[in-house]
């Protein structure tokens, strides 16, 4: 992973996000878990100097924090893919020429 | 050609080296003269060498190692029938993007390149970042670049555990002790 620290902070948090979706139809809790690494990862972000995209991350915090409980995978894929898209669209936002 | 198939190997450590346009066009030229079923050629490459759309391929694919300098999206035109069949279609595309991802490979090697095919990504991810179109699906990314580290072969089974003579079972005497 290279570039900026704050580009390794959203590239490390983008994958975190990405492994929760790739393990979204497995059995157990590792889905799950994963999206509480990626909570805890955003709530760390504000402590963590050099990490900006502020609005961004906060924005994710609230969608985490209303998430209901979601019982089915499906359900749960659809959330995580609404995390992506946001993801993607920050990128787009910031990182393309 | 032979000794290109025989010493190719799966690269996931690449140097830091970017990859000629002409040598990428003649990689992307191989794949479209891959096999298809029915010549169909229904498939689409993306060639990714923005190092910020790369980067956002690997987040959004657990399978991409090492730093790649270049990729390759391969995209499956999404059917419901093929050959008169509705249980054929996907069978027959997978096989048509293993043959594309294969001279892919070959041709990079030839070149001096390496690569991995990687079918562990997030598809939606994926198509997000490179705006895929409704009815094509991204099968299988190719990562790219120069060998940095190039891993041993690795054992593979000879010809006579799995080569057998005009029935299932039936050895072939000529292969027996071969490698």
């Amino acid at each position: 992973m290279k570039g900026s620290l704050d580009d390794q902070f959203f590239d490390l948090a983008c994958r975190v996000l990405n492994y929760a979706i790739e393990f979204v139809n497995a059995p157990g809790y590792a889905s799950l878990r994963l999206v509480d690494v990626l909570k805890g990862l955003l709530e760390l972000q504000p402590q963590i100097e050099g990490v900006s995209r502020g609005e961004f991350y906060e924005k994710v915090r609230e969608r985490l924090e209303s998430r209901e409980l979601l019982r089915s995978a499906e359900d749960r894929s659809k959330f995580l893919d609404e995390l992506l898209t946001m993801f993607v669209d920050e990128w787009r936002n910031t990182s393309l020429r | 050609m032979l000794n290109v198939i025989k010493t190719r190997r799966s690269i996931r450590s690449f140097k830091d080296q970017p990859i000629s346009d002409e040598d990428a066009e003649k990689i992307l030229d191989a794949a479209r003269l891959a096999p298809s079923g029915g010549n169909r050629q229904r498939w689409k490459f993306v060639y990714v060498k923005d190092p910020q759309v790369l980067r956002m391929i690997k987040n959004c694919s657990p399978g991409f190692y090492g730093d790649a300098v270049a990729a390759i999206v391969i995209l499956l035109k999404e059917e419901k029938e093929a050959f008169g069949r509705t249980d054929y279609s996907d069978i027959v595309g997978i096989m048509d993007v293993g043959f594309a991802a294969e001279n892919i490979l070959l041709a990079a090697y030839a070149l001096g390149l390496g690569g991995c095919a990687i079918a562990s990504f997030n598809e939606s991810g994926i198509r997000k970042v490179i705006d895929a179109p409704e009815g094509w699906k991204p099968m299988l990314l190719v990562s790219l670049g120069y060998p940095d580290k190039v891993p041993k072969t690795p054992t593979k089974k000879t010809l006579s555990e799995l080569v057998y003579l005009d029935r299932y079972g039936r050895k072939w005497e000529r292969l027996e002790g071969t490698g």
